[in-house]
Order: structure tokens, then C-alpha cells, then sequence
């Protein structure tokens, strides 16, 4: 037997799975899927803000009296935000170990803006998303302006007293500042997404021979589908087309 | 033609480089390096320094060649190597950088020159089929169809230049490692080792220092042999399939 | 010197059997005992390195390039060649035999090559073992191809690649070895002499090309693969690097070197651009299955458009002179053709040097997309490399020195006239006589090394052992210290130089003189009163090279131009015994053409009476014409003929 044969032993197989480029890569791009199916999920609930008042809160709260489930469905997305980032972090740290030294000049021929500038894109996500949880879902910030408590905003219907998040949005949305960043972080997550979702299918081995240009084109449509969607929110606002009286 | 040169020069390993500005004549008809042949001779008569550069066979096959010329790996002619760029690509009063491969898995030995030994290493890791001499069977015995075979001599074309390396935003040897290991799955004298084969090879790579592989497709692009990019989609497979297997 | 070729007795297709049971083995326990080095990594070194670490023997390998998978055997195009009959159109071992003497003008053992053919069945399998994608019919089976002017279809090809694809192959046997600590691999490492001690070969002196460490390796016998030397020209199809640095030295130690006059120049290269060319690229031999070479027939259309030329203007003069072959005659026929219609005046390009070869009435009978599909990566090589299309106008092509048929005498064992000292592949003499067939070298380097030294070694170690050696010993003290004298007179002629204030020259400018005196004088065609002028100049250039060679830089790092010096040396003393050897000849055959020895009609005459022998040199001093011993050639089987393609 061969030195470099031993090597594949059960304990050598498994250290070398778990801390592998490749691994981390696979890693990544099975929470980047996770996180691109909630994204899509999330655009979707959101998007019954265009069905008015009632819908919109009906749907609000039929997700927060989900309770334990409510609890794993956030540990869950925790979970892949913490694992995708760590190794996002774990493999730049590498790549830039690959090259210490730059080139005086590289030059680009294939790749896209969006593919240079993931790690960027979801620093920007990030921060995005510690403030739309802080925005919408504690109310932390922007919980309240113009001296109106917006978070604490109560829907009573004939069934219950409920939070009106649909106040909520449509008053933050009519605020400029808030509605730029919404739809600057928008256009930040459809680039992500763009060169993300391609990038999974290809890290997984499918995106290949005839399958590879379904998946070219599933990614960039994926993420101007989701950005879109996203966005349409705050220019509906913005247009007085939703939330108008 | 009137060539200005910003040269990359390193005297050695643990020594610090800089640019160098050069001015060549050239002849439209020179290659690349029958042009920087020309300014070594002007440098040693003049008693300075030549550049080191590597090359060898001079027609695009034995891989030695590796610089990075106005941010291109190769040059600006797509599917080239440098030593078959010829100076009729530059019009009159051009101003060319040149810089080496980087990449900490390819220290500079001396200017241009890098070592690139990793790739050997990687290649020695499993790169290959366990056969030995005396002991193959009547080369008709297993019958390969035409278009698989195409399909793994399109990954077998890597002449191991490092160009893939250089392009890439990371520094990954992905494209060269896929090569090798969609050349010899693809066919059936290779299946037998893929899993093997795949693990010990993206374990080397990972011990040589390369990046990773984020799917920009740099390395094709500047693959002087315009290896697809679909050979990293199919390592990413054999690997998938070798971590799954129980053996 | 001793001569014994050490050809088994017994019948020409037994002697083989005969050999590999009456040569002795070694015990397999002890082999791990025997350490063997290897001096290159092309073909017939990665390949003999492997299959000798298999059988278990403890392996040192060199190469002076970054990696093994570099080595210049990476840039055949054509093909490998086998007796493997899959076409069922008549060929056999004995045929490839006979085709090989034949195409060698008589001027090889019937043996060697006989052996040569008979392995070359077992190469393909090993090679398509090993994953080398050799081209395939639809149905799946193996394809092949006439190459050459064959009349059989026994070549089988990796698209224009085949050295490549076959020397990855090898490389890989070899990664495989390392990868089980079999073998030691040393890249970057450049042998400067061989260690002869007790009259055997035991070791070898190295320098390291990054650090410059000049280091001593001992082992129990020594192989040389260390390629041919067409660079003596200083343009040819070779890559830079390569050299004769290795088998010359050896030959300084007492090997004898023969037949060094027997060089091939390939029909169709690229021509010469302009004085800083730095090398020839060849485009192959396969374009002339369907080109048409021709020169205007009148000095008055030269310089005109080809295509403002009109039919009948045009001399197609390898189609009129050898109506049955045309344009496929053998690449000695074709070469020399080029030059007569050029030296006549006739070229089509300022530097006298180039004819047509024209597609187009190719591409008017079987359309572009036809002929695209055969050769259309040739065609983009040819347009990137002159900026011409060759799918508008004809290539200009002329011949280029680009393999070499002499080498270091060896025995049937593949030993040298010094012990223990093993020579394969193309720095060897043995199986290709005065011309080789185009796609033989790669079966040659790889018949050596897969499948004959493996063998023939083992001999050597039972029967010869010298016993153990330590570097220590003075014949290493002395071979280092010479080394390390020569490099030091290298780097001080740049020194001396710059102090009386003389003009530097670059070492590229003596080889380029050197290869112009070559070229002119032991090129193509050859007289007693040219090669008596090369062999006054040549010892004139010498002196002025190791007074105005200017080398830059030190010993003690990667220095490029120490590396070229001490090349340039070697072939500057080397190219003598080349000129001594054509001028001994005193006859035309294969690649050696005598002017003196023609026919009316321009023909080679060969003279059997008087040269039917291997003409090997032994060294007697720098300057000194060596002495000649000869092996005769016993030609039992074969009829010694003239060669036609009328």
C-alpha cells in the first residue's frame, strides 16, 4: 500500500471532508439555497401588501402564532446565515492567502460584477439584514418617527387585536431615506443572487454539459425576480399606488 | 515599432521586485519572446542585467511560458500562449506591463520565473492510472466511444502552464486539478480510481495554498488551451460522489 | 574501443526471446539494493524510470526543466507507429521492420529494429492503459493513419498532439512511482558530467538551476535520455533548452559517439522571419497529403501575388520530378528538393529560403469546411504565428534541421562503449539508421524505456556490479572540480570582457553563427570542400566565443545565461565531430547527402561496399580530430536497394 493511500483512512476521510475547499464550497452553496428558497418565500408573503390592510396583517400574524415552529423556523435560517458567512469568511481568508501579492493589473474577461463583488455584496446584506430585523420585526429602529410609534400600531378586527405591520411598512416606505436603503439592499441581494444561485448548482456538479445554460440563466433570473418583487414595494409606495388614503 | 516595457523584476525569492521601464524596436513579425529576446541582448551587451523568463519549446505545447501582459495571463489573444503572441497584436508606441504568475503556491524564483512544482505535487498525489508496465490488456479490448473520448481529450489538452492560476481573482488551481480528474473519469481505464483520485487530488491542492474556486470562469478564458469551465462542475461532482461513497 | 553489438544468435524474429532469456536477472529483493540514474524525463526517461521503480529498483530522475511533463517529447504532432495490423491492410511486425531498414537507407541494425517493431504492439496497449486518448472510430476501436508515405495505416495519433497526450502518460507511471517514494525526481537540475570510475559509469555531476549547487550523485549504472542535438544549428524545430551537453560530456569520458552526421530536416517548418528568429516551428508532415508544393517557374513572377500566378507558370517540382510519390515523397527527398529549386534562385521570400505549399486546389475539390476539419488547428497555428491565411493564400514553408539520428553507441542492451552507462531514446544511434520515418521516434523512446532497458539493466546490475561507491571518491573530486572550473572560465570571459573594454557579445550570437555554419556546410547537402570550411571556422569561433562571451550574473543563483553558456560550449566542440563524421562519409544516404554522390538527376548514391557500418568516434582532445572505429552492418534478411519515388 501506498503512503498517499493510508491517507484516505476513515479519520483522514473525515477531517479532510470537513475542512476541504471543496467542502466548505458545497457548504456554502447548500445554505446560499437555503437562504435563496426563504428570500423567494419571504418576497412572496410580502408581496400581499398589494392585496390591502387585512390580508397583508392576516398573513403577518398567522406567522407569528406559528410559536415553536416560529422558533426552529428562525433557528434554522440562523443556522445557514451563520454557516454561510463563516464560510465565506474561512474561504476569503484563503483566497487572499492565495495571493498576497497583487498584480499591478488583472484584467477581467468572462466573470460579472456581481461574481467580483460577492464578498462585498453580502457584507452589505448582512448589515442589511441585522437592520430589517431591528426595522420590522423588534422595532428597534424606525419603530417609530415623525413621533408615531408605528411598531406598536394595533389592527383590531372582529377576530383579534393584532400588530399592524402593514402600517408599519407603508410609513416607513414613504420615508425616502428608508425606502433607498431598502431598495439599494434590494439591487445588492439580486446581484447576490444572480451569481449565487448559478454558482450552487455549478459547486454541486449539475450545472454541466447541456444543463449548464438552464442554470446560467436560472440564477440572474432568479435574482431580478426576487429584487424586483422586493422592490416594487417601496416605489408602490413611493407612487402612492398601495397605501394612499 | 517603437515597444515601451514595464517589466516586473525580482532578483530573488525573499527579495523585493519592481517595475522596470525598457524600451524595445520590434518587428511586427517577432514573437512576444523573440522581443524580449531582443531586449536581453540590448541589456547584456550593455553590460545590465537580462530578465529571466521561462520558455522552452516555443510553440505552444510544453507549458513553460508564463507571464501576465497588460492584465492577461498569455497576453491579449484569447487561446494563446505568450510564445505564440506575435507584436503584430501592438501597434507602434505600445506600452506593455509585464508581471509573473502570482500566486503564493508559485513563489518567484527570479523575475518572471516562478516555481510551479505544486502542480507536480498534485499530479503525484494520484493524477495518474495504476497500470503497470507489461500489464495492459490488447488496447481494443475496451472499445470508448468517439464522443466521450472527445469530451475527455478536450480536459487531457492542459499543458500545466499555470494560466489558470494566474487568471483566477483567488489564485485556484481548480481548472488544472478538474482537468485531470474529468480527463481520466471520463474514460473507463480511470473510473476505477475517480473516488481515490478525486480526494487525493483536491487534498493536495488544498495543501498547496490555492484559493478556491467562486465560478467566475477566469481560468477558460485565459486557458491557452480553452479548457471548458464545465471541467471544475465535474470535479465538484467526483468529489460529491467520493465523499458519498463508503469506500 | 569495444565495439560488440552483443546481437543475440538465432533467427531474426527469435533473437529477442533468445536475449530476454539469456540475459540475467536480478533478485527482486536486492533490486531495492540498486540505484539507477536517469538523466531526462521525455519519453524514454519518464518511461524507463517507472517501469525500472516498478520492478522495484531505487530511482534517481533529472531534468533541467521546471517539471518532468515539460520535456521536448511533449511536441511530436504526428503520431506513434505499431505493427498492430488493426486495419487489416497487410501490415506486420516484419513489414514495420522492413519499412524502418528501409526508410533508414540501410544504415541501422537489423536486430534493434526488428526488436523495435516487435514491441511497438505492447507500447499501444500500455499507453491506452494509461488513459491516452488515441483517436477512435464511431464504433469505438482504435483509428489510424498512413503517415509518411506508409503504405499501411499503422499510425495511431492523438489530433496534432500525440507526443503530448503520450508523454503525459508517462509522466504520469512516473507520478505514480513518486508518489510510492520509488522514485526520487530532481526538476530544475541540469547534469554537467558523467563520474567514470574503474572504467564504469557511476554517477553523475549535477547543478541545481535555481540555487546553483554543484552536487555528486552516485548509483550503480547510469541512463542517459537525454534527447538528440539538432540545436547545433541553433534554429530548428527543438525547443530552446534542449542540448547535447549530456551525451557530449559522456562521449569526453570515453563513449563512443556515432553516425553524428545523420540529422533530419523536416520538409515543411515555417520559414525564417528575420534575424532575431529564435526558433523553427514545424507544421506536419500530414499538410502534404493534400498541399501542393510549387516556386514560380520564371524569376520574373517572384515577388508577385501567388494567386497572380497563373497555372501554367507554376513549377509543382516535387510532382514533376517523382510523378508516383508527387508531393509525398520521404522528408530527405522533400528537403532537398526545397533547397535545389531555392539555391537555384527560385524562392518565393527576400531570404532565398521558401516555397509554396498550396491548399488550394484542395479547398476547390473538397471545400473549406473539408479541409478545416483535417487540418484547421495547423491552419490557426500557421495564421497566428505569420498573420497569413492559409485559406487565401498558400503557406510559405521550408525545411528545418528537427531530429537527429546519431547518438551515443550503444549495444543491443542499449549499453554504451562505457559500462553501466545506458543511452535510450533519441540520444541514442540505434534503430533509425541514416533517416528516420516520421512517427518512429515516439515509438522508439518509448520501446526503449517501457519496454527494452527494463530488461537489459538487470544484466548489467547481475553480471557487472561494481560494488558500493561513495561520492567520496576522487574520480567525483575530480570530475566536480572540472565542473566547476568550466563554469567559472564561463562567468570570467563576461568579466574580462567588460575590464579590456572589448565589445560584449552574447552567447545567442555564437550560437547563431555556429548554427549558420552548420546550416550551410553540414545541413542538407554536404561537400568535402564545405565541411573542410566548417571545420576551420568552427575552432575560430570557438576562441572568440571564450574570449568575448559575455555571461552575466553569478553561479550561485538561476541564471539562464550560464545555463545557454555552457551549452553553447559543448556544441561548439561538438559540431566538429559532426563535420568530421559527414566529411568521413564519403557517400549519400537518408538525411546525409554528399554532393558528390548523386545522380544525374540529383538522386543519393549510396556506397555499400565502403560504408555499411556504423562510423563511431572516440575523444582525443578538444581541437583533435577524434578517432574512428566502425561497426559493420550485417544485413541478413534484408536486400540492400536503391531507394525510388519516381
Amino acid at each position: 500500500m501506498s503512503s498517499s493511500k493510508q491517507a484516505s483512512a476513515p479519520f483522514d476521510r473525515l477531517v479532510n471532508a470537513l475542512t476541504s475547499t471543496l467542502s466548505l464550497k458545497i457548504v456554502m452553496a447548500l445554505t446560499g439555497l437555503g437562504g435563496a428558497g426563504f428570500v423567494l418565500f419571504h418576497m412572496a408573503g410580502n408581496l400581499q401588501v398589494f392585496l390591502g390592510r387585512d390580508t397583508y396583517n392576516d398573513y403577518a400574524e398567522l406567522l407569528q402564532g406559528l410559536g415553536a415552529f416560529k422558533w426552529v423556523a428562525r433557528a434554522g435560517l440562523l443556522t445557514i446565515l451563520g454557516l454561510h458567512v463563516l464560510t465565506a469568511v474561512v474561504l476569503t481568508k484563503r483566497n487572499q492567502q492565495a495571493r498576497p501579492e497583487r498584480y499591478a493589473k488583472l484584467e477581467q474577461r468572462r466573470t460579472s460584477l456581481a461574481a467580483m463583488y460577492m464578498m462585498e455584496l453580502g457584507v452589505v446584506l448582512l448589515l442589511f439584514i441585522i437592520y430589517h430585523i431591528a426595522h420590522f420585526t423588534m422595532g428597534v429602529v424606525h419603530g417609530s418617527f415623525e413621533g408615531v410609534d408605528y411598531y406598536a400600531l394595533q389592527q383590531v378586527t372582529e377576530a383579534s387585536t393584532r400588530r399592524d405591520l402593514y402600517t408599519h411598512v407603508i410609513a416607513s416606505f414613504q420615508q425616502p431615506s428608508i425606502a433607498i436603503t431598502y431598495i439599494v439592499a434590494n439591487i445588492a441581494l439580486a446581484a447576490h443572487l444572480s451569481h449565487g444561485v448559478t454558482s450552487t448548482f455549478k459547486t454541486a456538479g449539475i450545472a454541466v454539459g447541456r444543463w449548464k445554460l438552464p442554470f446560467e440563466v436560472l440564477g440572474p433570473a432568479f435574482g431580478v425576480i426576487v429584487g424586483l418583487g422586493n422592490i416594487s414595494m417601496p416605489l408602490a409606495v413611493w407612487a402612492g399606488f398601495i397605501g394612499g388614503n | 515599432m517603437d515597444i515601451k516595457l514595464k517589466i516586473w523584476r525580482q532578483p530573488g525569492p525573499d527579495q523585493a521586485g519592481f517595475f522596470e521601464d525598457h524600451r524595445v524596436e520590434a518587428d511586427p513579425h517577432m514573437s512576444f519572446l523573440e522581443m524580449l529576446d531582443v531586449l536581453n541582448e540590448q541589456l547584456l551587451v550593455a553590460g545590465k542585467d537580462p530578465v529571466a523568463f521561462d520558455h522552452d519549446c516555443r510553440e505552444g505545447i510544453c507549458g513553460a511560458c508564463s507571464m501576465v501582459i497588460d492584465g492577461h495571463p498569455h497576453g491579449p489573444r484569447a487561446g494563446t500562449t505568450t510564445c505564440q503572441l506575435h507584436m503584430r497584436e501592438y501597434h507602434d508606441g505600445a506600452e506593455i506591463t509585464i508581471e509573473p504568475w502570482r500566486a503564493s503556491a508559485f513563489p518567484i524564483i527570479k523575475d518572471l520565473v516562478v516555481d510551479r512544482s505544486a502542480f507536480d505535487r498534485i499530479q503525484q498525489a494520484g493524477g495518474y492510472v495504476s497500470v503497470g508496465t507489461g500489464s495492459a490488456p490488447d488496447a481494443n479490448t475496451i472499445p470508448i466511444g468517439k464522443r466521450e473520448l472527445d469530451e475527455a481529450f478536450d480536459y487531457a489538452a492542459c499543458i500545466g502552464c499555470g494560466a489558470c492560476v494566474a487568471a483566477c481573482p483567488n489564485a485556484s488551481s481548480m481548472l488544472f486539478v478538474a482537468s485531470k480528474v474529468a480527463h481520466l473519469s471520463l474514460l473507463p481505464q480511470g473510473k476505477v480510481e475517480r473516488k481515490h483520485r478525486a480526494r487525493k487530488l483536491v487534498a493536495a491542492m488544498d495543501a498547496e495554498g490555492f484559493g478556491s474556486c467562486t465560478n467566475h470562469g477566469e481560468c477558460s478564458a485565459s486557458c491557452p488551451k480553452s479548457i471548458s469551465v464545465d471541467a471544475i462542475a465535474l470535479l465538484n461532482r467526483e468529489f460529491i460522489r467520493a465523499g458519498l461513497a463508503r469506500d | 574501443m569495444d565495439l560488440d553489438a552483443k546481437i543475440p544468435s538465432g533467427s531474426l524474429k527469435d533473437k529477442w526471446d533468445k536475449a530476454r532469456f539469456e540475459l540475467k536477472l536480478v533478485n527482486p529483493s536486492n533490486k531495492r539494493d540498486h540505484k539507477l540514474i536517469i538523466v531526462g524525463s521525455g519519453l524514454a526517461g519518464a518511461s524507463a524510470a517507472a517501469s525500472l521503480a516498478e520492478l522495484g529498483y531505487d530511482i534517481e530522475c533529472f531534468c533541467f526543466q521546471d517539471s518532468p511533463r515539460r520535456a521536448h517529447s511533449i511536441a511530436a504532432q504526428g503520431g506513434i507507429n505499431a505493427a498492430k495490423n488493426y486495419q487489416n491492410d497487410g501490415d506486420s511486425v516484419y513489414r514495420l521492420f522492413y519499412d524502418t531498414i528501409k526508410g533508414g537507407d540501410y544504415r541501422s541494425r537489423e536486430a534493434n529494429v526488428y526488436r523495435l517493431a516487435q514491441v511497438s504492439v505492447n507500447i499501444i496497449d500500455q499507453c491506452v492503459a494509461q488513459g491516452v486518448p488515441f483517436a477512435r472510430e464511431y464504433g469505438g476501436a482504435l483509428a489510424n493513419r498512413s503517415f509518411g508515405g506508409a503504405q499501411v495505416s499503422r499510425t495511431f495519433y492523438a489530433r496534432g498532439q500525440t507526443g503530448q497526450q503520450l508523454l503525459l502518460g508517462a509522466y504520469s507511471a512516473l507520478n505514480r512511482q513518486i508518489d510510492r517514494g520509488k522514485i526520487k525526481m530532481h526538476p530544475r537540475t541540469e547534469m554537467l558530467d558523467l563520474v567514470v570510475v574503474d572504467g564504469h559509469a557511476r554517477g553523475i555531476i549535477t547543478r541545481d538551476l535555481v540555487t546553483g549547487e554543484i552536487r555528486r550523485f552516485a548509483a550503480d549504472a547510469v541512463l542517459l535520455a537525454t534527447g538528440g542535438y539538432a540545436n547545433v544549428f541553433c534554429l530548428s524545430t527543438n525547443a530552446k533548452t534542449c542540448n547535447v551537453t549530456a551525451t557530449y560530456r559522456a562521449y569526453k569520458r570515453g563513449a563512443g559517439f556515432a553516425n553524428p552526421c545523420f540529422t533530419q530536416i523536416h520538409p515543411t517548418c515555417i520559414p525564417v522571419s528575420g534575424d532575431y528568429q529564435s526558433k523553427l516551428t514545424l507544421m506536419s508532415e500530414s499538410l502534404r497529403n493534400d498541399g501542393r508544393v510549387w516556386v514560380p517557374r520564371n524569376k520574373a513572377d517572384i515577388g508577385k501575388p501567388a494567386k497572380s500566378i497563373p497555372e501554367e507558370d507554376r513549377y509543382y517540382y516535387l510532382e514533376e520530378r517523382y510523378p508516383s510519390f508527387g508531393n509525398l515523397v520521404p522528408r530527405d527527398v522533400a528537403s532537398r528538393a526545397a533547397k535545389k529549386v531555392c539555391d537555384a534562385g527560385y524562392s518565393i521570400s527576400k531570404s532565398g529560403e521558401a516555397v509554396y505549399l498550396d491548399f488550394a486546389e484542395a479547398i476547390g475539390r473538397d471545400g473549406q469546411k473539408a479541409i478545416a476539419d483535417r487540418y484547421g488547428n495547423l491552419f490557426e497555428m500557421y495564421e497566428r504565428i505569420t498573420g497569413d491565411n492559409p485559406y487565401q493564400t498558400p503557406m510559405r514553408i521550408y525545411p528545418a534541421a528537427h531530429y537527429t539520428m546519431g547518438g551515443l553507441w550503444v549495444d543491443y542492451n542499449l549499453m554504451s562503449s562505457i559500462p553501466g552507462l545506458h543511452v535510450l531514446g533519441e540520444a541514442n544511434f540505434s534503430d533509425h539508421g541514416a533517416n528516420r520515418l516520421g512517427a518512429s521516434a515516439l515509438m522508439q523512446g518509448l520501446a526503449d524505456g517501457y519496454f527494452v532497458i527494463p530488461y537489459t539493466i538487470g544484466h548489467y546490475i547481475a553480471t557487472q556490479y561494481q560494488g558500493e561507491l561513495s561520492t567520496e571518491h576522487p574520480a567525483f573530486a575530480r570530475a566536480e572540480a572540472e565542473v566547476r572550473e568550466r563554469q567559472r572560465k564561463l562567468l570570467d570571459i563576461g568579466a574580462k570582457s567588460t575590464k579590456a573594454g572589448a565589445e560584449r557579445k552574447s552567447v545567442d550570437y555564437f550560437h547563431r553563427k555556429l548554427g549558420k555554419i552548420m546550416w550551410e556546410h553540414c545541413g542538407m547537402a554536404r561537400s568535402a570542400s564545405g565541411l573542410e570550411q566548417a571545420l576551420a571556422k568552427i575552432p575560430d569561433l570557438r576562441e572568440q566565443f571564450w574570449r568575448q562571451a559575455y555571461v552575466p550574473g553569478g553561479a550561485d543563483e538561476l541564471n539562464p545565461w550560464l545555463e545557454k553558456a555552457g551549452r553553447v560550449a559543448d556544441f561548439l566542440e561538438f559540431a566538429e565531430i559532426m563535420c568530421h563524421d559527414a566529411l568521413y562519409r564519403d557517400e549519400s544516404c537518408g538525411g546525409h547527402f554528399r554532393e558528390e554522390h548523386q545522380t544525374e538527376e540529383g538522386e543519393a548514391v549510396r556506397n555499400d561496399e565502403d560504408f555499411a557500418h556504423g562510423a563511431v568516434w572516440e575523444y582525443q582532445g578538444v581541437g583533435i580530430k577524434p578517432k574512428l572505429h566502425t561497426e559493420h552492418l550485417e544485413f541478413e534478411n534484408v536486400k540492400l536497394t536503391t531507394r525510388s519515388y519516381k
